[in-house]
C-alpha cells in the first residue's frame, strides 16, 4: 500500500492568498479561514472535502451546508512520508507563511456555505490536488487504494465546468452581473437540452 | 562430405530467350561457410541501415526542432495577450496553457489582464502557439487542443499536453508525422508506463447521470 505524494508544494495548488480569484465558484479542495464546523472549532481555517456533485444544488448553488475537514498548522512532515502514513490527513505544504498545514480528516462536518464566501478563501487546490485529497480521503474512509488517475478521469468535467463558470463570471461580473447570476445563468446554459437529454454538461 | 548439395540458380530475363540454367555442385561445408557469410552481410547491412535511420530521425529531430525555434521567434514579436487568446481561441484550457508554459493559472490571467510576461515565458508562450501551428497547417490536426488532450494509447492516462509540458514537442511532432507509435514514444518518454497504469477501478456512469468508480468487472464474474 503506497498513496501518491506531490513532487514540490505548487503542483498542490491552483492558486495561493493574493492569487486566489474571486471568481471561481466554491469547489472542493478550497481552503477558507474563520470557519466555524459544529461539533468541531467556532473558527479556524477548513477545506472542503465535499464531491463537486455533492455540494452543489439547482442553478449551481452551492447547498446550505458542504462538508469540510479542519485545517490546522503542523510540524514539518517529510514530502515522501505522505506515501505511508498520515492517512487521517491531507497535506497542504506551503499553504501561508510556507508553513505545513493538514486537513484533519477526523475533524470534518456541514459548515454552512455561508461561511465559504470568497473573501476568507486562503487557497484553492489545483486538479492534482483535488485527486490527492480525494485518494487520501477514500483511503482513510473505507480503506480502498484509488489510483489519481482514475479520480481525474471520473472528476475532470467537473474541473472543467469550474474553469469555465470562473471565466464566465469574470466576464459578466465586468459587466456588472453579481456572481450568483452569472452562476445560474451558467448552469442555465450549459443544461439546455439540445435533443435526446444531450446537454452541453 | 562431398557432392551433396546441388543447386541451382534461376535468373530471369526480360526477353523471351529461356533462362540460362547455373548449376554447380558443392560441399555441405562451403554451403555453410557461404551462407554464414551471407549471414553477416546482411547482419551489417542491417545495422548500417538501422543507425543511418537513427541519424536521419536524429537529423529529423533537428529539423524540427529549428523550425519550432524559427517560428516562436517570430511569433514572438507579437503582444503575450494576442498570443494568449490566440492559444484559448484554439480550445485550450487556461490551466492547460499554463502548465505548458511552465507557470501558474494566476501568471496567465495577469498576462491576459495586461501584465507583461519575461522574455523566457513569452518565448514559451510563443513555442506553444508556433507548436501548434505547425501541427495545425504542416500536419493538418485541425483541432490541435482535442488530438494533445487525448490519451496516447487508450490503456494509459498520458496525454499528448502530459508529454509537451514535459518539452517533448519534438516526440509530438513525430507521432503526428507517424515515425513513431504512441507506444514506441511512451516506451522511451515514461519507462514503465504500462505497469503504473493498471488500475483495479473503472469510470462508469451511475444512475443518476454522474460518473462514478467502482472495481473492474474481472472476466469470471
Amino acid at each position: 500500500m503506497s498513496l501518491e505524494t506531490y513532487a514540490v508544494a505548487a503542483d498542490l495548488y491552483l492558486a495561493r492568498g493574493q492569487d486566489v480569484n474571486s471568481s471561481r465558484p466554491a469547489f472542493t479542495g478550497d481552503a477558507f479561514a474563520g470557519v466555524p464546523i459544529p461539533g468541531v472549532q467556532d473558527g479556524g481555517m477548513a477545506i472542503i472535502v465535499a464531491h463537486p456533485c455533492t455540494m452543489r444544488g439547482p442553478e449551481a448553488r452551492t447547498r446550505e451546508r458542504v462538508l469540510v475537514a479542519a485545517v490546522r498548522e503542523h510540524s514539518p512532515i517529510g514530502r515522501e512520508a505522505w506515501a505511508r502514513g498520515y492517512y487521517g490527513l491531507m497535506p497542504l505544504p506551503e499553504l501561508i507563511n510556507g508553513n505545513l498545514h493538514v486537513g484533519q480528516f477526523d475533524e470534518l462536518g456541514k459548515a454552512l456555505s455561508a461561511d465559504l464566501t470568497t473573501d476568507k478563501r486562503v487557497a484553492c487546490l489545483s486538479e492534482y490536488g483535488v485527486n490527492l485529497l480525494q485518494q487520501r480521503l477514500i483511503w482513510h474512509l473505507t480503506r480502498l487504494e484509488v489510483e489519481t488517475f482514475r479520480i481525474q478521469e471520473a472528476f475532470a468535467h467537473t474541473f472543467e465546468e469550474a474553469d469555465l463558470l470562473e471565466e464566465w463570471t469574470e466576464t459578466l461580473f465586468a459587466s456588472g452581473v453579481s456572481p450568483t447570476d452569472a452562476a445560474a445563468s451558467f448552469e442555465a446554459f450549459i443544461r439546455v437540452d439540445h435533443g435526446n437529454g444531450r446537454t452541453l454538461q | 562430405m562431398a557432392d551433396l548439395i546441388t543447386a541451382d540458380r534461376t535468373r530471369t530475363s526480360s526477353t523471351t530467350e529461356a533462362p540460362t540454367q547455373l548449376s554447380r555442385t558443392r560441399t555441405i561445408d562451403e554451403l555453410v561457410e557461404d551462407v554464414g557469410h551471407l549471414r553477416n552481410v546482411t547482419r551489417l547491412v542491417g545495422d548500417d541501415v538501422a543507425e543511418a535511420s537513427r541519424q536521419v530521425s536524429e537529423v529529423h529531430h533537428q529539423a524540427f526542432q529549428a523550425q519550432l525555434n524559427t517560428k516562436a521567434r517570430e511569433m514572438a514579436k507579437r503582444p503575450a495577450t494576442e498570443m494568449l487568446d490566440e492559444l484559448a481561441g484554439r480550445g485550450f484550457a487556461w490551466r492547460d496553457i499554463a502548465r505548458l508554459v511552465g507557470v501558474s493559472v494566476p501568471a496567465v490571467r495577469r498576462w491576459r489582464q495586461g501584465e507583461s510576461p519575461t522574455g523566457p515565458h513569452l518565448l514559451a508562450i510563443a513555442r506553444l502557439l508556433a507548436f501548434t501551428e505547425i501541427l495545425r497547417v504542416d500536419h493538418l490536426v485541425s483541432d490541435v487542443a482535442g488530438w494533445l488532450e487525448m490519451p496516447l494509447v487508450p490503456e494509459a492516462p498520458l496525454t499528448g499536453i502530459d508529454m509537451a509540458a514535459d518539452g517533448r514537442f519534438v516526440d509530438l511532432l513525430d507521432l503526428a508525422t507517424g515515425h513513431e507509435t504512441p507506444e514506441a514514444a511512451l516506451d522511451r518518454w515514461q519507462p514503465g508506463w504500462h505497469e503504473r497504469s493498471s488500475s483495479q477501478f473503472e469510470v462508469f456512469e451511475a444512475a443518476d447521470g454522474e460518473l462514478g468508480l467502482r472495481p473492474t468487472a474481472r472476466d469470471d464474474d
